[in-house]
């Protein structure tokens, strides 16, 4: 065995080990960060619960109302907003949320809002169209800027520039599992309509008073209700990044860890041969005279 | 007195969620109290001062910004932008932010959606003063 092959194999442990600690580090990283993500979107999952039961008992309820939100226009372009991570290095959380994306909009005309460093760069290089880019880092958006996203959706829609909008996340099911999905936002009718094919054995229905009117109830209430989704939607997405990234980088770890054992051997193995070999060559010189 | 289920959440989760006797809170439309066997109903909440009627008679109050309020079938559910109870209000907090949203009206070139965005925050900032400075 040749010096330089075994310095060789000492530069490449040594590569190794640096990529490890830096694996290591952001897997830690990750795992610190993820308690609090997860606390939060379990915190927001209630609200979500509540708002929802509550618009599903109106959409029940409700015989007699028209809002600009309620009922799809004829315009067959759709918005949507995207939610991906801020860096790479957390598996296939980011290309899995643009391969549901890539199934949702087949055959369709769209625009999206990104929110996410990489969902801004993923389609800024396949030059589709987007809203604004504002709302690049994920990780401070709080619910002002969702609030600003719902103006900006409910604008857009109120003009008649899109006929559906729809959000796409990652719903955060495990620490092991993520899932990307997508909910429908506007117009109301499409998250409605869910619905009603479940309660549609119930025919009676109940009367709601709206005060003042339905339609300023609406008007308050819907901004509001998407920007509590999406804001809802984005924790997910967060704690779902933290997670993914947790475990790919614990795998990647690992993969380091064993990668090293065995080049160790190798090179031990390879040292000892040198040294046999080394010694051989004495012996055999020391015979010879 | 009869009560009822009172569901609040906020935006940070479930803030209450139990038997109360009265939810009151400020609407879009003026301000309002509820009762138990209210007729379904359905309205937006504005900024205002909300007070709750526990079960036991005891009566908690609260900064409640923006969200819904629906009563449908007895069961009542507020879903509020923000809620913060008055000792949970941080006062130097929101004197600090009056100070500011102050400061930012008084520049003459502002853009009429940061100059009601001010104005909003100056609105909420006062109802938590007001609200913590009477406890």
């Amino acid at each position: 065995m040749a010096a330089s092959n075994m310095k060789a194999v000492k530069l490449r442990m040594r590569s190794i080990e640096s990529t490890m600690q830096i694996t290591r580090a952001m897997q830690l990283v990750a795992a610190s960060k993820l308690r609090k993500a997860k606390e939060r979107a379990d915190a927001t999952r209630p609200t979500f619960k509540v708002l929802h039961d509550t618009l599903v008992d109106i959409a029940v309820g409700n015989t007699d109302f028209e809002s600009p939100y309620t009922d799809a226009n004829a315009n067959e372009k759709w918005l949507y907003v995207v939610i991906a991570g801020d860096r790479g290095m957390a598996g296939g959380y980011n290309a899995n949320i643009f391969r549901k994306m890539a199934e949702l909009t087949e055959g369709k005309k769209f625009d999206v809002l990104p929110l996410g460093k990489k969902a801004v760069e993923y389609y800024r290089h396949r030059e589709a169209n987007i809203v604004t880019e504002a709302f690049a880092e994920v990780a401070n958006i709080n619910m002002g800027d969702c609030l600003s996203i719902a103006d900006i959706i409910c604008d857009a829609y109120k003009k008649g520039e899109y006929g559906h909008i729809a959000v796409c996340y990652t719903g955060f099911i495990s620490m092991l599992t993520q899932r990307p999905s997508s909910s429908a936002l506007l117009p109301l009718s499409d998250f409605w309509n869910k619905v009603e094919q479940v309660v549609e054995a119930e025919p009676v229905r109940n009367l709601i008073l709206y005060e003042p009117t339905s339609e300023e109830v609406f008007d308050a209430i819907v901004p509001q209700y998407l920007a509590a989704l999406v804001y809802t939607a984005k924790n997910e997405s967060v704690a779902s990044e933290l997670a993914a990234r947790r475990t790919a980088m614990d795998a990647a770890t690992k993969n380091a860890g064993e990668m090293l054992d065995n080049l160790s051997l190798y090179y031990n193995r390879a040292r000892q041969a040198s040294i046999t070999q080394e010694i051989t060559e004495i012996v055999a010189g020391a015979e010879g005279t | 007195m009869a009560t009822f289920h009172l569901q609040i959440v906020d935006l940070d989760g479930l803030v209450f969620d139990g038997q109360a006797q009265q939810v009151s809170c400020r609407t879009i439309h003026g301000d309002l109290a509820i009762l138990a066997h209210h007729i379904n109903y359905c309205t937006a909440i504005a900024v205002g001062k909300a007070a709750v009627v526990l079960e036991d008679g005891s009566r908690r109050e609260a900064a409640c910004v923006g969200g819904m309020l629906t009563m449908i079938d007895g069961e009542c559910r507020l879903i509020a932008n923000t809620w913060e109870w008055t000792e949970e209000i941080d006062l130097e907090r929101a004197r600090k932010a009056k100070e500011r949203a102050l400061a930012r009206l008084e520049d003459p070139n502002l853009k009429e959606k940061t100059r009601e965005a001010a104005a909003l925050k100056l609105k909420r900032a006062e109802l938590r003063i007001s609200l913590a400075e009477k406890k």
